[in-house]
């Protein structure tokens, strides 16, 4: 989600910088906040400078009658000067200026225009012409300024706005760069259901390649829309959600992808997982890759009981889950947000060597965090594959361990007996932990 | 002592850009302080060149006291 978010906010920067998204490539290794944070800079910088002179200006206008500003405006200022003038003015007179322009001029002004400082006068403009300037700089693919009065327009103009503007991309490219993002939840709540059926329809027409636009907006808004929303897509047909897959694969979207996954119904869930796409290795691999990346371990382990016994094996035997770092995180995560029995399963499909390595990343497990897996455990009731890794686990850890199995019920010391048994252990584990036989 | 890339941008910019910027490359730091410098100088010309458009509206007589006026 992190590179949409930085995408959209480099795309900002270069419209306030008058500069290419190329030119500006040297940020991609930036976080969004801090872009956004010199763009707002620099908006303030360019916006901001000469006020003073700018301010004689406006106070020469309040001498000429709103008809001749008009015609003063468009015939000699032009649009810079306007826009700049436009937050010096007193707001009435300023919406009554914006009334008596041609809607073409009115929109060069707004490109030019900080919302910021004609709050005011926003307010005092009729929603019919808000409209009017809404569809011509739709019309012109101006969506990066139409993203930016989201924020300062009122909830009733901006419906009228979406009602009028029938082209769903430009609604998605809009939406992709709205600045408050808490505003999406109100204005997808505009949208019948049959619109956003379209628009995921739309984002499906992989000759459009929207997925990233439709993907951020089902991330920035709030879960119980991006459940809504997730569940709407998914309740198409296969079509559609192998298209967001293929295309979160070719643009690296998995991220976006995950957090909406993640609040789906658990039949929903397991459809998806069905694609012969998630099947593929390199796809579970680039998703791995995102997930140890974005840290999104917890969007990712729940899924994990609901995918097919071998897309697990081949999750299981990855070589980027083999790697120490990489598991230390999975496991940490996995402590922290209490997912032991979803995990654990895994160990059962793992080759020899990714047990061991999982084993030597389990060591390092504090004493609490044992205590935890033993709890789930104990819950969960299948001890195989924790015995499993255990025994793989250098002696002083299995030792450190003993206290803990003092601990256990006398039906749990008889299920781990019985799992032991069945691995043909049972003499390893109970020399180990002598409890064991003296409670079962 | 020469500025750095940093400092240079922050001048350009009248106060400090997001601390993350420190780890941009010099290049990175110097194409932006020239995007921004460019940009202002672009706006500047635009506002200039509108103002002595809209003075050629005055009549002569007047256009001295209100090119003082205006700032031009």
């Amino acid at each position: 989600m992190s590179r949409l978010a930085r995408k959209a906010e480099i795309l900002k920067l270069a419209r306030v910088l008058g500069v290419g998204e190329a030119d500006l490539a040297y940020l991609h290794g930036s976080d969004a906040e801090s872009i956004r944070s010199f763009r707002e800079q620099a908006s303030a910088r360019l916006f901001d400078a000469d006020e003073s002179r700018l301010k004689r200006v406006a106070a020469a206008s309040k001498l000429l009658p709103i008809p001749l500003i008009a015609l003063i405006a468009e015939h000699v200022f032009g649009d810079v000067l306007c826009a700049r003038v436009a937050g010096l003015i007193a707001p009435d007179r300023a919406a009554d200026l914006a009334q008596r322009l041609r809607v073409g001029f009115l929109a060069d002004v707004t490109l030019e225009i900080d919302p910021r400082h004609v709050r005011e006068v926003i307010k005092r403009i009729p929603v019919a012409r808000i409209v009017e300037v809404g569809l011509e700089l739709a019309r012109r693919g101006e969506f990066v300024t139409l993203a930016r009065f989201v924020d300062y327009v009122s909830a009733d103009a901006i419906k009228a706005v979406m009602e009028k503007l029938t082209d769903n991309a430009a609604l998605l490219h809009i939406a992709f760069f709205v600045e408050d993002k808490t505003r999406l939840n109100e204005l997808v709540g505009f949208l019948p259901e049959t619109r956003l059926r379209e628009i995921i329809f739309l984002a499906a027409d992989e000759s459009q390649d929207l997925w990233a636009e439709a993907l951020a907006l089902m991330n920035y808004v709030s879960p119980e829309w991006r459940k809504r929303l997730g569940e709407l897509a998914a309740t198409l047909d296969d079509g559609i959600v192998s298209s967001m897959a293929r295309s979160a694969q070719a643009q690296n979207l998995w991220s976006a992808v995950l957090p909406i996954v993640g609040v789906m119904s658990g039949a929903h869930q397991q459809r998806l997982l069905k694609l012969p796409i998630l099947g593929d290795e390199t796809v579970l691999d680039s998703i791995v890759k995102t997930v140890d990346m974005d840290h999104l371990w917890n969007e990712l382990i729940p899924l994990v009981p609901m995918m097919q016994p071998e897309q697990q094996r081949r999750l299981a035997n990855l070589p980027r889950l083999r790697e120490s770092r990489v598991l230390e995180a999975v496991l940490k995560a996995t402590d922290v947000n209490g997912m032991w029995n979803q995990l654990l399963p895994l160990v059962g499909l793992m080759d020899e060597d990714a047990q061991q390595k999982l084993a030597l990343a389990a060591e390092k497990l504090s004493d609490g965090a044992f205590g935890r897996v033993f709890e789930a455990v104990q819950a969960g009731r299948t001890w195989a594959p924790l015995l499993v890794l255990l025994l793989r686990m250098r002696e002083d850890v299995r030792m450190r361990i003993a206290p803990l199995v003092k601990k256990l019920s006398p039906e749990s010391a008889r299920l781990i007996a019985q799992e032991a048994g069945r691995l043909g252990v049972l003499d390893r584990l109970e020399s180990l932990w002598d409890s064991l036989a003296k409670l079962r | 002592m020469a500025r750095s890339d940093f400092e240079l941008l922050a001048r350009e910019l009248g106060g400090d850009p997001p601390e993350t910027f420190h780890a941009l490359p010099a290049d990175g730091l110097a194409s932006l302080t020239a995007a921004l410098r460019a940009a202002r100088a672009r706006q500047k010309k635009q506002l200039d060149e509108a103002l002595t458009k809209a003075l050629e509206h005055v009549p002569a007589l007047m256009r001295l006291p209100v090119r003082k006026v205006l700032g031009l």
